[in-house]
């Protein structure tokens, strides 16, 4: 076996220390200036490093500015003040660091590395804690429907009645009332939980020959039930109805 | 207690038939047993969707018993083959290295992390059902429309037919063994797949460094946000890093030890990568590559060997992800339908180049000022300033290409297709994360590599 160099493990244990006040220092200070207690500010922190999200999770701000342009703001300066302390510790040929620049700069990245992922781990424990608090001990029905609420509970009593498989179509307005990205979650959502009592073809197939017909947060939606179709299915505010063709 | 079981036999059967495989695979050598255990995990999952793949080309009934007897036969079928070989077998160290030992107090911080974070993804993937866009929109419903279809439907009547499938058969699958459909147990895969991936990565920097920083390695991947929320939720992207990162890693492997298996598997895997999302068949061009430059640079000096090696790297990998292409263009030609090529729209034009800000705009957003990966790119930027020792590792110098490489694919990519326009451009959804997600270990890797101590002999 290969045994490694030594690394100034006395050095790195240094840098520690002063990574870790510098951090403690750097958000007291800033704690001070925007006039946030120092235990707040923390927990802003910790809020804004943990907003899962499955394409990205974005970087919240905190006091206005983005949490990493404060974490490399921080790291800016130190690299800095070191690289202005070895200079002058060079010049003066005295006290001059053990540590190469090769070895301090990597090592300062990581330690700081270190304290963000205990931080952000924080914020990993506190989601999944209420995660669990909230879902603990239900059955899958009673999740999706605290998840969907109302929307879910339609699905589950609408489709429970239907005696065949059908073929639907969804017929909306919600794009005029909400932003584009509502209705192309809901229409997956609906598609998925009504599968496979009800299947609602892709966009421009099977439109001509259909069962039932989903209304959803469409604007006067009795008017648009087709002929020789009934309601099966609406919640009071009529903003989810289903209507199925009648029997021949 | 009946549904564990059955949920465990979902996992086992495929391990079962990935392990028998992999015994014979590798059956000159001993692998340490978790390593085993991680190959043969990713080898299970892509034997599930090939075989669902070939039953459903032929139209043959999907079930408990056609899908899971074949395979649970192959695996008795191979273990039994390669016993034969157990007396002659040489095991391989993964520890070239001597470890000082670590403080107690770092050891059991970073000990503890990682076991947080795998305790945290096994118990958030079984408790929350599927409830992400992509999810309920494709992979999840795919599975679904699989499941009850009880054969392979229509192509063209699932949504982004000419998305591969190996995430919506496995997900069927499960649903087989259960005996009914589950938005929460479906999901069970994904923390076996980070778990058999971090396995795979420890592996690999305690062979090039020591077991300290192999651990330290783990827990710089963990501390990426989006990687951990990935192993909790159904979207393909955490397979493809699976599959890809280890396609990388058994070719450094292969060309650091000379073991002719490891190239085996990193043709299956990258084979497996191309029938997770589209976007594996392009790395296929990237392995190609590296396979490329390992082999001229390798110690084999008979043509006939490296022509060999050719054919092994490039035969099975090149043929399974062919294999769904060839299916998919005969099914959509035969049905006179364009549902099956949404996704080729290239377009050259030399007036794309001034969409290269807002590419390399969109890509310094993604590193840097998002939580998905912690610090990680800028403190791989701080770690390349030991990159003149770096380069004289073959290992390095892979790793560094490999990323570059991955880069330049998606910059093409942006500047070549419409693809611009919904991941970088005026429709994007911000998913170019998820596209870094699928080499991001490698940069973990990298720091790792570039940061440990050099030895006297290297």
């Amino acid at each position: 076996m290969k045994k490694p160099l030594p690394i100034h493990s006395k050095d790195i244990l240094a840098l520690a220390i002063i990574t870790v006040f510098s951090f403690i220092a750097y958000f007291y200070l800033l704690s001070l200036v925007l006039e946030i207690p120092f235990f707040s500010l923390l927990q802003k922190i910790i809020n804004a490093l943990y907003a899962p999200h499955a394409n990205i999770i974005l970087s919240k701000p905190v006091a206005g500015i983005l949490l990493p342009t404060w974490i490399y703001s921080l790291l800016l300066i130190m690299v800095c003040s070191l690289m202005f302390y070895q200079c002058l510790a060079n010049l003066l040929k005295k006290n001059a660091p053990a540590l190469p620049i090769k070895q301090w700069l990597p090592s300062i990245g990581l330690i700081a590395l270190v304290l963000i992922a205990g931080l952000q781990q924080f914020g990993r424990m506190r989601h999944f804690i209420n995660e669990a608090t909230l879902y603990v001990g239900k059955t899958e029905e009673r999740k999706d429907s605290m998840i969907f609420g109302k929307a879910f509970s339609f699905i589950q009593s609408s489709k429970m009645d239907l005696n065949k498989p059908l073929q639907g179509i969804l017929l909306t307005d919600i794009d005029k009332q909400y932003k584009e990205d509502v209705n192309l979650f809901l229409m997956a959502f609906l598609k998925y939980h009504y599968y496979p009592q009800i299947t609602f073809p892709l966009d421009g197939m099977g439109k001509k020959n259909f069962d039932c017909v989903l209304l959803y947060y469409k604007n006067n939606p009795l008017e648009s039930i087709p002929e020789g179709f009934h309601i099966h299915r609406a919640t009071n505010d009529m903003k989810y109805i289903l209507a199925v063709k009648d029997s021949p | 207690m009946v549904l564990w079981m059955k949920l465990i036999l979902s996992l086992l059967i495929p391990l079962g038939a990935g392990y028998g495989f992999f015994q014979y695979l590798c059956r000159p050598m001993v692998f340490p047993f978790l390593f085993q255990l991680a190959c043969s995990f990713g080898l299970g999952i892509g034997f599930v969707a090939y075989w669902m793949l070939f039953l459903g080309i032929f139209q043959l009934p999907y079930n408990f018993w056609t899908i899971g007897a074949p395979l649970l036969g192959l695996g008795i079928l191979f273990l039994a083959v390669s016993s034969r070989f157990s007396q002659q077998r040489q095991p391989i160290s993964f520890q070239q290295t001597q470890a000082d030992r670590l403080p107690f107090l770092c050891y059991l911080l970073i000990m503890a992390f990682i076991w947080v974070n795998i305790y945290y993804v096994f118990a958030r993937a079984v408790s929350m059902p599927v409830t992400d866009y992509d999810a309920l929109a494709t992979i999840a419903y795919k599975a679904k429309v699989i499941y009850y279809s009880k054969t392979l439907p229509d192509l063209s009547m699932l949504p982004h037919a000419s998305y591969p499938l190996l995430i919506p058969f496995n997900q069927a699958w499960i649903g087989y063994v259960l005996g009914s459909w589950s938005s929460i147990y479906i999901k069970i895969i994904f923390p076996f797949c980070l778990f058999s991936y971090l396995i795979i990565h420890y592996y690999f920097l305690s062979y090039f460094t020591n077991k300290n920083w192999a651990i330290f390695g783990v827990f710089l991947l963990l501390s990426s946000n989006l990687l951990i929320f990935h192993a909790t939720i159904s979207y393909r992207d955490l397979f493809l890093m699976y599959f890809n990162c280890s396609t990388i890693i058994f070719l450094i492997l292969w060309h650091r030890t000379g073991i002719t298996s490891l190239l085996w598997l990193a043709s299956l895997f990258a084979g497996f990568a191309s029938f997770t999302k589209l976007e594996g068949s392009a790395y296929l061009l990237i392995y190609f590559l590296i396979f490329y430059f390992l082999n001229k640079i390798g110690s084999a000096s008979q043509k006939t060997k490296r022509t060999k090696d050719l054919l092994i790297f490039i035969g099975p990998g090149l043929g399974l992800c062919l294999s769904f292409h060839i299916y998919k263009y005969f099914h959509f030609f035969m049905k006179n339908s364009q549902a099956g090529f949404e996704k080729i729209e290239p377009t050259f034009a030399l007036e794309h180049l001034w969409r290269t800000p807002q590419i390399l705009q969109e890509f310094t957003k993604a590193l840097f000022y998002t939580n998905d990966w912690n610090i990680i790119w800028l403190v791989l930027l701080f770690s390349f300033i030991r990159i003149r020792e770096g380069l004289k590792r073959t290992e390095v110098k892979v790793l560094l290409f490999t990323v570059i490489s991955y880069f330049v694919l998606y910059y093409v990519v942006f500047i070549a297709t419409s693809n611009y326009y919904w991941i970088v451009g005026e429709k994007s959804s911000d998913a170019l994360s998820r596209l870094v997600l699928h080499f991001f270990p490698l940069s973990t890797l990298l720091i790792v590599l570039l940061n440990f101590p050099a030895t006297k002999k290297d």
